[in-house]
């Protein structure tokens, strides 16, 4: 298998490197981490690059490297996705909703962010819980439209929309915040 | 803040451009009428233009490519003789040698290897790689030795002792099946913050198995004898750590013994 197998995952997997890097330093939150999970999404993608027929090699990639980077994140921070998949339904709805992240944590750093607006973004950015991050980094970063948003993540159109928007609310929040 | 709710998710996909035609007449309508609304779009697409640019502004690791591609080369050997069958895989292999350059290219194509099977320190290697790769990188998950070892009887030939080694810092997390030289051997798996460390046991009689120590790709292998049984530990952790690990494996298992 191996050549074609190569000669498919230079063509499909290779372009796609960066992309896939960004989709997982934004799960991580950590370049190393990344690094690792791309490692790990890569060799995936290999194994797999034969069983993908047609279709849409980017979205097929992409959802490699979220579900990696999902089980490394099992792996390694169990706790930072207990938010997501894990919950009861009501839990679950509730996350969905809004309730459970009114109350996140703020974490020291958080509150000394210093006056800059590009960091001050990056950090709320980071500090949201996975599900509303990658969300966002496939919407505003790889520009995917939210069907295929849906597909990658594995949820409904419904909640696709909804976490964007709950992200991007809790965005401009902790924006305002910052800038009182 | 404009709006309930619900305004604010169809308002956010408006400017996706993810609303059907009739809910995005309804909310251009609601927009001329509402000057609260329209602000509220405008501050969503600034924070958009914004969020892409910081999302994008993460550097991608230059040396993310080559490794990846000595990765995927290492994992399965491509046979020397049948790498021209393929017009499609030739060119490829052209592509990427132009488009990598000389060093990766040439690794590339130099990790096709005649007939011989693959080295041991190879294939405990890719073992290691593919457990990382997998959802969890064992079979049974367990912190307890009597538990781990047992497991394997009737599994593999072979069942090690499994001393957890937590009050060292390097927990036992469990063991899983490989397969080395057509074999099924035992590995334990043991951890170290995040580094997964594989121990793979053979009898002494494998080739390859001679003590030593080995760099590849990122990863060192240690390789050490003990009767009739031949150990391989595997990690991604710093040289040091990994043989301070070999140290307090071989005192637990000696002790044991």
């Amino acid at each position: 298998m191996s050549t074609l197998a190569r000669a498919r995952f230079s063509q499909l997997v290779l372009p796609r490197l960066d992309e896939g890097y960004r989709l997982a330093r934004w799960l991580t939150g950590d370049a190393t981490d990344a690094e690792d999970v791309m490692q790990e999404a890569c060799l995936r993608a290999y194994r797999a690059i034969e069983a993908f027929a047609e279709g849409n090699a980017r979205a097929w990639f992409l959802t490699i490297v979220r579900n990696t980077g999902y089980s490394w994140l099992q792996r390694h921070r169990p706790r930072s996705i207990l938010f997501a998949e894990d919950l009861d339904p009501a839990a679950r709805a509730s996350l969905e909703t809004g309730g459970v992240l009114a109350e996140a944590p703020e974490t020291p750093e958080t509150a000394l962010i210093i006056h800059d607006d590009a960091r001050h973004l990056a950090r709320a950015i980071e500090t949201l819980p996975v599900p509303f991050r990658e969300a966002l980094v496939l919407r505003e970063y790889h520009g995917l439209g939210y069907r295929e948003i849906a597909e990658v993540t594995g949820v409904p159109i419904g909640t696709v929309m909804s976490r964007l928007g709950r992200a991007r609310q809790r965005l401009l929040d902790q924006l305002a915040q910052d800038e009182r | 803040m404009t709006g309930d709710d619900e305004t604010l998710l169809l308002l956010g996909a408006y400017c996706d451009g993810e609303l059907s035609p009739g809910e995005v007449l309804a909310m251009e309508r609601r927009l001329a009428a509402d000057p609260d609304l329209r602000r509220a779009a405008e501050r969503l697409r600034g924070l958009s233009t914004a969020v892409r640019g910081t999302l994008a502004g993460t550097p991608a690791p230059e040396a993310l490519r080559a490794r990846v591609i000595q990765r995927i080369g290492f994992v399965e050997p491509a046979p020397a003789r049948n790498w021209r069958d393929s017009w499609q895989a030739l060119a490829a292999t052209l592509v990427v040698g132009l488009g990598l350059g000389a060093l990766v290219g040439g690794g590339f194509v130099s990790l096709s290897r005649p007939d011989e099977g693959p080295p041991l320190s190879e294939t405990v290697l890719a073992g290691h790689l593919r457990a990382l790769a997998a959802p969890q990188p064992f079979d049974i998950a367990s912190a307890d030795g009597h538990v781990v070892k047992p497991w394997f009887n009737g599994r593999t030939p072979l069942a090690p002792d499994a001393p957890d080694l937590a009050d060292e810092g390097f927990p036992l997390i469990g063991g899983r099946i490989d397969i080395v030289a057509g074999k099924a051997v035992p590995t334990l798996v043991y951890r170290r913050d995040r580094h997964v460390i594989s121990v793979f046991v053979v009898p002494a009689t494998t080739p390859g198995t001679a003590p030593g120590e080995e760099r590849r790709d990122g990863s060192t292998i240690e390789r050490w004898a003990d009767g009739d049984l031949a150990y391989l530990a595997v990690s991604d952790l710093n040289t040091r750590a990994l043989r301070s690990f070999v140290e307090l494996y071989r005192a637990r298992t000696a002790r044991k013994g």
